[in-house]
């Protein structure tokens, strides 16, 4: 315990002093060392192949403070760096849909931003993926909607499944499109008819921070650093090692390590027709395992990492929490102890009314519980259904990081019918399942839904809009929610758990929870 | 229609084995669910034939908690002076039946007169954390470290007592290939112990039918032993013995219900025959 002390305390040290010493961005007090940001600095936008360090420890400003991102290997030259340049055909590099100031994801107000300040010529806009369909009109504002409207790219997924595991999948269940806003899965070139049969679903890019921690097996709860919680089949087992991984890292888990999420994302969506070689993959998944983030300013609450602040919050912690560890019990809860704030009210000001409603937010999140219900590929797992859990005691519950110890994608109905928040802009799927195929388990055996998830690499119908559930960090910065974008703000995004569960959270309980995830 | 029946010592052996009346249990039913206060996770039960029963089996059997929305398939033995949920307890498993059924959808909000147990107790003065939560006082940052206690579980994982280091029996739930967790446990241990040896570990994998009480016989699909077997095999070489190691056999055929513990019958045994044996 005194070693792990004493490293939380050095390494607040050296983050306050990388903060201190390195740059710090545009809003900050400028160093005399600071590196030479010319081609990035009139806005937070990282362009690829630009000529700058990468900070060992920087700040970047959004709508509720700033927020920090730590790289715990030091400075770095992006030149050459194959996160920051451009190695494929289309302009992009890693860095334009992760980008630092968004928590490494992007935001909906940094795409706009970029719309308008490039006229839509920025390689972001992509036609393949960063338009609803590659055969949309270029630079129209109408052809990339869901990018301008919701942060979305398109993924196109082959149909039927191809295997990622080594198994042949099984396709149990046949996909009929039942509404093509953007025209891409009727599109002779590009859909579901084509000479490459393909899928279009429209996701948002998750955050490259805190990987290290995405990566971590569990500890402490066998078997299940060797089996899935939810099937209790064996976990996925790295190609390249032959070791178990967690499969945390995408939305449908198809790439389970840095490794194969950068293969994956060079071939889609970088325009990189060759292999990524050895010393690019090396230099990727090195740059990811060695970033952390977290916000670090509260634009009412001010500093959220030092003394008297909650041990859970400030960019440090994510670098210092236990990785892989359940933080669902009382000693442990998943962004620690907030009581230090209880009273803040009394202090009179609005920073100690904020941090007040900051520590009961949390305490909602930690102990209000609530019916899940229906949620297909969890309450099916042997939990039950119901189960009642809260926030942190059900599904995000892993100690500094609030996603799932026991990860599996599930369907909690952010993109299926009937829970789904209404979006005519989305393809609509009907998935019909064969009669000898374990249909979902609470939808049955016919499913309309926007994004069949999982299901579209494993071809189970219990996998039918199955999503795997994301870190909690970061959440100031890279605003819209759920995979398809459906939460324009935390507020919403709420609303949808409190109408999808009935919770019947009261007004104030809302604005203290989403108090409480704005300071993350 | 229950199955009271006798157990003699067939036996005759020199310990008296004095006669005991146990009921079986084997039906399908709805699942309701039962509030049973704020702080604590739902319970469910049944009423089947002028009794209610907690649905979930004394034991943790991770794969047959009950599920609104489906069908349940119920097979035990009644305990006798054990109560929870406000029914009776039994000992046996649960299946939670594939198929979508709407009706299954009946809840019994919390009415105070029934109270579940907490299953972690969470007395901020439990002596095993109290000293925990001083340190917390001085130090918020030993909430967000490992915990330096175990915790209190008020309901400990029972181990089944029928199978050794060298003979693991292997139960699953109806029509599936599921394993459980407290099994999946066993089985690294057990892997673990048989891959350094090059004896050879034998699967034999079986599947069978259910005899409800009301004489209906449900028949695990054509197959399931095989793919049970399968299962097991891939978790097995995933484990890290070898497929040289493994000798399969499969009987293909159910094995004819009884009433009495058919879930018995759906079953893996691995023996593990050691080289020096």
């Amino acid at each position: 315990m005194e070693v792990t002390r004493l490293g939380r305390v050095t390494a607040l040290l050296t983050g306050i002093l990388a903060a201190t010493l390195s740059h710090v961005h545009a809003s900050e007090v400028q160093q005399p060392s600071a590196p030479d940001y010319s081609t990035a600095a009139t806005d937070d936008w990282w362009s690829p192949d630009t000529t700058a360090t990468f900070p060992a420890y920087a700040e970047y400003a959004n709508t509720a403070g700033r927020i920090g991102i730590i790289n715990t290997g030091g400075e770095i030259d992006t030149r050459n760096h194959p996160f920051f340049a451009v190695i494929g055909s289309n302009g992009r590099a890693c860095v334009t849909c992760h980008q630092p100031s968004d928590g490494m994801s992007l935001s909906l107000e940094t795409i706009r931003e970029r719309w308008a300040a490039t006229l839509g010529k920025d390689p972001l806009f992509d036609a393949f993926d960063g338009a609803d369909c590659p055969d949309k009109p270029a630079g129209e504002e109408s052809s990339h909607s869901l990018l301008l409207n919701h942060g979305l790219i398109r993924i196109g997924m082959p149909w039927p499944p191809a295997p990622y595991a080594p198994d042949p999948v099984d396709v149990e269940f046949d996909i009929e499109v039942v509404r093509d806003p953007t025209g891409c899965n009727l599109s002779p070139t590009w859909g579901i008819n084509s000479a490459t049969p393909t899928i279009s679903v429209y996701r948002r890019p998750r955050p490259v921070i805190n990987i290290a921690h995405m990566v971590e097996l569990p500890h402490g709860v066998g078997p299940h650093d060797k089996f899935f919680y939810a099937d209790k089949n064996l976990l996925h087992t790295d190609p390249e090692t032959g070791e178990f991984v967690q499969g945390l890292l995408m939305a449908d888990a198809r790439g389970l390590t840095p490794r194969n999420q950068a293969r994956d994302a060079a071939k889609n969506h970088l325009g990189l027709e060759r292999p990524l070689s050895e010393s690019e993959l090396q230099a990727i998944e090195q740059f990811e395992l060695q970033l952390f983030g977290a916000q670090s300013v509260d634009a009412i609450g001010g500093p959220l990492d030092g003394p008297g602040t909650p041990p859970g919050l400030g960019p440090n912690a994510p670098v210092n929490v236990p990785r892989g560890t359940l933080g669902n019990n009382p000693v442990n809860r998943v962004f620690g102890d907030f009581s230090m704030w209880t009273d803040g009210e009394q202090s009179g000001d609005e920073a100690g009314a904020f941090k007040a409603s900051v520590a009961r937010g949390a305490d909602v999140f930690y102990r209000k519980r609530f019916y899940i219900n229906d949620v297909g590929a969890y309450n099916d797992k042997g939990l039950g259904n119901p189960f009642k859990r809260s926030c942190a005691s059900g599904c995000h519950n892993t100690l500094g990081m609030g996603m799932d110890m026991g990860p599996f994608p599930m369907d909690l109905g952010t993109g299926t019918y009937p829970w789904q928040n209404t979006r005519d802009d989305l393809p609509l799927f009907k998935v019909t399942c064969r009669p000898d195929a374990i249909p979902h388990s609470y939808l049955g055996p016919v499913v309309y839904t926007h994004d069949p998830g999982r299901a579209l690499i494993t071809g189970r119908c219990r996998d039918i809009g199955a999503i795997m559930t994301q870190q909690m960090r970061a959440l100031s910065a890279r605003a819209p929610y759920f995979s398809n974008g459906s939460a324009a703000t935390l507020q919403e995004l709420v609303d949808f758990y409190d109408r999808r569960f009935n919770i019947g959270y009261s007004d104030q309980e809302k604005t203290d929870l989403i108090n409480f995830m704005r300071t993350l | 229609m229950r199955r009271p029946l006798t157990l003699v010592c067939a036996a005759l052996l020199t310990i008296a084995v004095p006669a005991s009346a146990q009921t079986y249990i084997n039906f399908v039913t709805c699942p309701t669910v039962r509030d049973v206060g704020p702080e604590v996770d739902v319970c469910f039960y049944a009423d089947y034939q002028g009794e209610t029963y907690d649905l979930v089996p004394v034991g943790v059997i991770d794969w047959g908690k009950p599920e609104l929305r489906h069908q349940l398939l119920v097979e035990g033995e009644v305990v006798e002076d054990q109560t929870y949920c406000g029914g009776r307890r039994f000992n046996g498993r649960t299946t939670v039946l594939p198929t979508v059924d709407h009706r299954c959808n009946d809840y019994m909000p919390f009415n105070n007169a029934i109270v579940g147990e907490q299953r972690i107790d969470k007395r901020a003065d439990h002596p095993k954390y109290k000293a925990v939560f001083e340190a917390m006082r001085t130090d918020p940052s030993v909430s967000i470290q490992p915990a330096p206690v175990g915790l209190p579980v008020a309901s400990a994982i029972k181990q089944t007592s029928d199978d050794d280091e060298r003979q693991l029996i292997v139960y699953f739930p109806f029509d599936r290939d599921r394993i459980d967790g407290v099994t999946a446990g066993k089985l690294i241990k057990f892997v673990d112990e048989a891959k350094h040896d090059s004896g050879k570990v034998i699967i034999r994998s079986y599947q069978a039918e259910t005899l409800l009480d009301n004489s209906e016989r449900l028949a695990e699909k054509t197959g399931m032993a095989a793919q049970r077997a399968t299962k097991m095999k891939r978790i097995l070489v995933g484990l890290g013995l070898s497929e040289d190691q493994l000798s399969t056999h499969v009987e293909v055929e159910n094995i004819p219900g009884k009433g009495i513990h058919d879930w018995k019958n759906r079953r893996i045994e691995l023996t593990w025959e050691a080289s020096g044996a």
